[in-house]
């Protein structure tokens, strides 16, 4: 078969055919790509993959450390490890003051704290309380620990914040 | 005045001058994506070719060496990644060989039917028109891009304006094929 002729109208047609352009996002996938090649002349994105590897690392080492702590306890101590140590584990953040309000103001305000809003801020001090009590056995068990006592502190921040928003809405 | 730029953006590119690469990127995406969906007939397919061929262009846009155009040369890696996409284009598609003579087409054909009964047709024959009749490509060069004999390209090519022709007859465009 010799090669077909040229027509005239489909050459025409052809030089007629529309364009189509590609989606937005299609350059940013392509420089997502090259970013991870090598050193970019323009800008530097390295920094939020830098950060995430050290706290990467960070939470790694943390978790090795307390892991490998608990195994020399277990290795190293044979006896009955004393509750009564520097922090007291049982009935850390309970509040029987607190508690003693609370049960008032809910004899009188019961629909308010029957509410879904009221419910929920009991339950997170509960919840408070028990990942508190927690935390103080691991730091028994650890002995000082700058990342677990700034955990703490956490959880003790948290607690006020929880019991702040219960008095709100009591107080109206 | 326009060469000199361009091997300058080339020099920018090779050295991994983010904006250049860009500049570089605007120019062609239109005309090379128009070329992936053609192949693909498929849109988010067509945007990953754009995307797969585009990086290779900077990946190795240090062998272009300014002999032929260089949208000629990203035009054949993006070809070349669209190709990748399509299946079956090893299927062997028989000829009508009823059909004598050259086909030809009617003076109502516009770019935009033909780009909607493009669109309809086989995969492979859709593939080897397209290279041939739109992208420019010489039979030969087809074969080798397809991996496929010579006559299959020419069957391909015929079969493919046969389709063509009869689906635009069935848009009520009546002209016979003879001249």
């Amino acid at each position: 078969m010799k090669e077909e002729m040229k027509d005239e109208q489909l050459e025409r047609a052809i030089k007629d055919l529309p364009s189509s352009s590609p989606r937005d996002s299609t350059w940013d996938a392509i420089e997502d790509h090259l970013e991870g090649e090598g050193p970019n002349i323009r800008k530097q994105k390295w920094y939020p993959f830098v950060a995430a590897m050290i706290v990467v690392l960070m939470v790694s080492g943390l978790m090795l450390y307390v892991r490998s702590t608990k195994l020399d306890m277990d290795i190293q101590f044979s006896e009955e490890i004393s509750l009564e140590a520097e922090y007291p584990v049982i009935g850390f953040l309970v509040d029987d003051a607190f508690d003693e309000l609370l049960d008032n103001e809910c004899d009188e305000l019961s629909a308010l704290c029957e509410a879904d809003d009221f419910q929920q801020l009991v339950v997170q001090l509960a919840e408070l309380r028990t990942e508190a009590s927690e935390m103080m056995l691991l730091i028994n068990q650890a002995g000082y620990d700058e990342y677990l006592m700034k955990a703490k502190s956490r959880i003790e921040n948290e607690n006020a914040k929880v019991k702040r928003e219960i008095m709100t809405l009591l107080r109206g | 005045m326009k060469h000199i730029e361009e091997k300058r953006l080339i020099k920018k590119c090779i050295r991994k001058d983010r904006l250049a690469q860009r500049v570089l990127y605007e120019q062609y995406k239109t005309a090379m994506f128009s070329t992936a969906y053609r192949i693909t007939n498929d849109w988010d397919l067509a945007n990953d070719v754009l995307q797969n061929g585009f990086i290779k262009v900077f990946e190795n846009l240090h062998q272009y060496k300014g002999n032929g155009a260089l949208g000629g040369w990203i035009k054949t890696i993006v070809v070349r990644a669209a190709l990748k996409e399509i299946k079956g284009l090893q299927m062997y598609v028989e000829v009508d060989d009823k059909i004598a003579g050259d086909i030809y087409f009617d003076d109502n054909l516009t770019g935009e039917l033909l780009a909607k009964i493009m669109a309809t047709l086989p995969d492979k024959c859709r593939v080897v028109f397209n290279l041939i009749e739109v992208e420019g490509y010489k039979q030969k060069e087809v074969s080798v891009m397809l991996n496929i004999q010579l006559g299959t390209v020419k069957s391909q090519l015929h079969y493919a304006k046969k389709l063509l022709k009869r689906k635009l007859n069935q848009r009520g465009y009546e002209r016979g094929n003879e001249r």
